[in-house]
């Protein structure tokens, strides 16, 4: 006979005969320990990991982990002792009574002799649909398993946390933006009424949100897991609101360097990517010179985008607050000519270029001389002095540049306008909205044509054109467009734009778009002018990333990222009432010109409204280790060991990180618990539907101490109702110095539940959890100790 | 560390060497093993995810789930299944599985073998189980045709007649 087939993807299997031989196995992201083996062989049976691990490392082999001991009121149990031994153990029940209870309600008398003490507190958060995806009847998109979202936090979520979710990777608006905006706390912070909080975390991602709220493309708003459920939350808007709120407080905000460092930054551009790179190497407290070939600063932003998107005032505000920290801005400096890259490698200590992508990408047909490049007219009009196209104009081309230079010409009374694409409205790569814009103005588009050739003279010009038809895809994945025999047409214009892409004018530089370095030391090149044309936010994140790497060029070490966030996050209570989103519009068309802001602004209470709206996307599951709940009431100690050290952690702590409590190459080696006073009273109760096969809907462990019928001493944690166990802190507080009569049993309870935020169908949890805690409070055995000690 | 190249097993007081790689793979269970390698089908899986009993082996004289164990990890281990309680020369059987007749402690037999396990592992330690204590351990072995009432009998039976 032969083996079975493998159910669980394959592994290797190696035994670890010591626990360094152990942890240098496991410092493979790849490999996984196995203890007990009740917890892992279900989830790799199962196969809901986005990961398998290639390698089971087995330190049950390693035989001094199982032992309980205690020495001068310290117990320690090796990780390896299994949950039988726990329970049957005479000291546990004599003196640490709940962590026997605890580990007797695991489960089944079998899988307690094979479970241990390590294995049950190492434990993975638990969701009932994480586990057994099939229950829903199909496919979920679940959080913890590489999803965008979470169907329990939408859907059923009966068992799940009443405290709050957790998140360990990006929310996926976040996971969108280029620049990695953390959307969803910003929000939060809305929500708690914090604008000026949320203000400035928006800021230290994004120096420039007034701009990016205007002209954003909001790849956020489309990832938002909201637009599944009815309407994406108005991201955008938002960001308009707190930059319109950073420009009111430049003060706030664009604040003045505490140090100067003595070094010279020479940045080449003032477009987004030059701005945002001047502001932070300032901040840093560097010597900032932007040169600039324009009279005023501001780039792309300033003299490319139409003002009807992004009002001139609003970059100058941007550009003012940024000189206010004592940016020098030298304008009208024609890189290469008036200033030279050698002589800034000379004069600064390390030099940004960040020149954008304006030169014009030539069509490829004869008489294209005559055509005038879009970025020329949407200059010419930003600066006030228009070229004259005269009455009927085409614009070649199907990106923003070619929408607004026909956006542009209408307003300028432009009678016909008429763009001339060579694919059709799915592969247009301009924005859908700015399309449509285009076509409510009165913008004419022509499809499947592509331009063959211009003749004439200026002002009366002819195009001719060839109708297309889609072929099979290209490299870009975009339709190939096929000339249709027979089908070439010739119409007269008084000007043709072109807008059929523009490139950088340093191509003969070599750069790393990862890092904006480049192969000349001290030199760095970000923005457009590294990548080609793309959005603002990414101009932004490039701006940001030279002034990291210009800043370890420097020889300063880069900020780090601030360690993770391990705050329970909180949801909003009425998330889930289906509402309409709130955003702003455009102006009827009527009303729309060349110079003022087509889009409105957020009524009142509409940024309030979309906060509101916001999932505040994570993971409901819960942590429902019996053990855990228990360790951390008596607030034991984790023993960890490493390759070639160990490190102790409060196990409340240990139990805040949620899921990775442990760096590759850690193993929990021992648990030590101190001995609870002689008199204290000991209580694990656990509420679940099925004994023996379920797991804790809600658990609560107290230890509590009553002397001459004073509450001396209260300690109580609830389980299995957040992604980590729970002290009731304001509960503790309460009872301490009290009597525990029913009254305040009933204040401590309401107390031990106060935070708490249901979910749409677990506000059950929360009375049970209370009924719990009133219970622990009032059991016999406290009772009868107040009685005894009350005589 | 060297590789493991073989596991050896005693089953039913048979030793058996096993190829890692060939006879038993690192992935397979206890409980795949001694049905498909060893042909032993009276070791059921049903749950297979350590919540039924239908496995339950004795593995060292304690009562534990096949299902949940890996082969690999019971190198130089004595497993016992519903197999190995007959008289292997009398052919007769086990007083525990003759109880479980006598009283029909079963309708389609499918839990059965689990439980008279884990009620052996049980009076292997303590001859005399009150019946709080049968049914503590017998609390994860499952029977959906409710039998649970005439295993008690049998087992009560088997425990008053030892006495």
């Amino acid at each position: 006979m032969e083996a079975t087939e493998d159910r669980m993807k394959p592994f290797n299997h190696i035994d670890a005969r010591t626990i360094d031989e152990a942890a240098e196995l496991l410092k493979s992201d790849k490999a996984k320990l196995i203890a007990g083996g009740t917890d892992l062989l279900g989830i790799l049976k199962d196969q809901i990991l986005p990961e398998y691990p290639d390698t089971i490392v087995n330190i049950k082999t390693i035989s001094e982990l199982g032992y309980i001991r205690e020495t001068d009121g310290l117990l320690r149990i090796g990780a390896l002792t299994k949950l039988t031994d726990i329970s049957e153990s005479q000291i546990i029940k004599e003196s640490y009574k709940i962590l026997g209870e605890a580990a007797k309600s695991v489960a089944t008398p079998s899988i307690r002799r094979m479970a241990t003490l390590g294995g049950n507190l190492c434990q993975d958060v638990r969701c009932w649909y994480y586990r057994y995806p099939h229950q829903t009847g199909g496919r979920i998109e679940c959080y913890l398993k590489n999803g965008d979202g979470c169907y329990a936090l939408t859907r059923e979520n009966q068992y799940h946390s009443i405290f709050g979710g957790l998140r360990d990777k990006d929310t996926p608006c976040k996971a969108a933006c280029p620049g990695s905006i953390d959307i969803a706390s910003h929000m939060g912070l809305i929500r708690d009424g914090k604008i000026e909080e949320a203000a400035a975390l928006l800021f230290e991602k994004n120096p420039l949100p007034a701009i990016t709220g205007r002209v954003c493309p909001h790849f956020c708003e489309q990832e938002c897991n909201r637009g599944d459920f009815d309407e994406p939350v108005s991201i955008r808007d938002i960001e308009k609101f707190l930059g319109d709120y950073i420009l009111e407080h430049p003060g706030t905000f664009f604040r003045k360097p505490e140090h100067n460092s003595g070094r010279r930054i020479a940045i080449v551009g003032s477009g987004p990517a030059g701005l945002v790179a001047a502001y932070r190497l300032r901040l840093a407290g560097h010597h900032v010179t932007v040169f600039e070939r324009m009279a005023e600063a501001g780039g792309t932003l300033n003299y490319v985008i139409p003002a009807y998107r992004l009002p001139k005032s609003v970059v100058q505000d941007c550009v003012r607050a940024i000189q206010s920290m004592g940016v020098e801005f030298k304008l009208n400096v024609n890189f290469g000519k008036d200033v030279k890259l050698s002589v800034l490698r000379k004069e600064y200590d390390a030099v940004f270029l960040a020149t954008g992508a304006l030169d014009p990408v030539s069509i490829g047909i004869p008489g294209e001389g005559l055509a005038l490049p879009g970025v020329s007219f949407l200059i010419s009009v930003k600066q006030g002095n228009p070229t004259d196209v005269g009455t009927r104009v085409a614009v070649i081309g199907g990106g923003n540049t070619a929408i607004d230079a026909a956006r542009t010409a209408k307003r300028l009374g432009v009678k016909e306008v008429t763009i001339i694409y060579r694919r059709t409205r799915n592969e247009m790569p301009a924005s859908p909205e700015e399309i449509d814009g285009a076509l409510e103005e009165g913008v004419k588009i022509e499809y499947l044509t592509s331009p063959k050739k211009i003749s004439g003279n200026a002002g009366k010009l002819q195009l001719q054109c060839t109708k297309m038809s889609l072929g099979e895809p290209d490299v870009s994945g975009r339709r190939q467009p096929m000339p249709l025999k027979g089908s070439e047409f010739t119409e007269s214009y008084t000007a043709i734009i072109s807008a059929t892409g523009q490139q950088s004018e340093l191509l003969n530089v070599k750069i790393d778009t990862q890092t904006t370095r480049t192969q000349r030391k001290g030199v760095f090149a970000g923005g457009d002018a590294a990548t080609g044309p793309a959005t603002v936010i990414e101009a932004i994140a490039s701006g940001s990333q030279a002034a990291r790497s210009i800043e370890s060029y420097l020889g300063n070490a880069e900020a780090g990222n601030g360690g993770k966030d391990q705050s329970l996050l909180r949801f909003n209570n009425d998330y889930l009432k289906k509402t309409e989103r709130i955003s702003t519009s455009d102006m009827p068309v009527s009303k729309r010109s060349l110079d003022t802001e087509d889009r409105t602004y957020l009524v009142p209470g509409g940024v309030e409204h979309e906060a509101n709206r916001c999932f505040n996307c994570g993971c409901v599951s819960v942590n429902a280790s019996d053990l855990a709940t228990v360790l951390s009431v008596m607030d034991a100690k984790v023993i960890i060991a490493g390759v070639g050290k160990a490190r102790e952690v409060p196990v409340n702590e240990f139990l805040e990180a949620f899921r990775n409590n442990l760096e590759p190459g850690e193993i929990v080696t021992e648990i030590q618990v101190k001995r609870p006073l002689a008199n204290s009273v000991q209580k694990y109760d656990k509420f679940r539907l099925r004994e023996s096969i379920d797991f804790a809907v809600v658990s609560v462990a107290s230890i509590l101490t009553v002397e001459r019928g004073i509450c001396r001493e209260a300690r109580i944690s609830l389980g299995a109702v957040a992604p980590r166990p729970i002290r009731a802190v304001k509960a503790e507080q309460l009872l301490i110095g009290h009597r525990l009569d029913e009254k305040q049993a009933d204040a401590a309870a309401a107390a031990a539940v106060e935070d708490a935020l249901p979910l749409e169908k677990n506000s059950y949890k929360v009375s049970i959890a209370r009924e719990l805690v009133q219970r622990a409070i009032l059991t016999p055995e406290a009772s009868a100790k107040r009685g005894n000690n009350a005589r | 560390m060297p590789d493991k190249t073989n596991i050896s097993l005693v089953v039913n007081n048979r030793p058996y060497e096993l190829m890692i790689g060939k006879d038993v793979l690192p992935s397979n269970t206890l409980a795949e093993t001694l049905r498909d390698y060893l042909g032993l089908l009276g070791t059921k899986i049903a749950c297979d995810r350590a919540s039924c009993g239908a496995c339950t082996v004795i593995l060292n004289g304690q009562a534990v789930l096949a299902c949940t164990l890996l082969t690999i990890e019971c190198e130089g281990m004595n497993v016992t299944t519903i197999e190995g309680l007959e008289d292997p020369k009398t052919g007769r059987l086990h007083p525990l599985q003759q109880a479980f007749i006598d009283e029909t402690a079963f309708q389609c037999g499918f839990c059965t073998p689990g439980i008279i396990l884990t009620v052996k592992a049980l009076l292997d330690e303590n001859p005399n189980p009150t019946e709080d204590e049968i049914k503590e351990a017998l609390a994860g072995n499952f029977c959906r045709c409710i039998s649970h009432y005439e295993v008690l009998k049998a087992v009560n039976a088997v425990v008053k007649g030892g006495k």
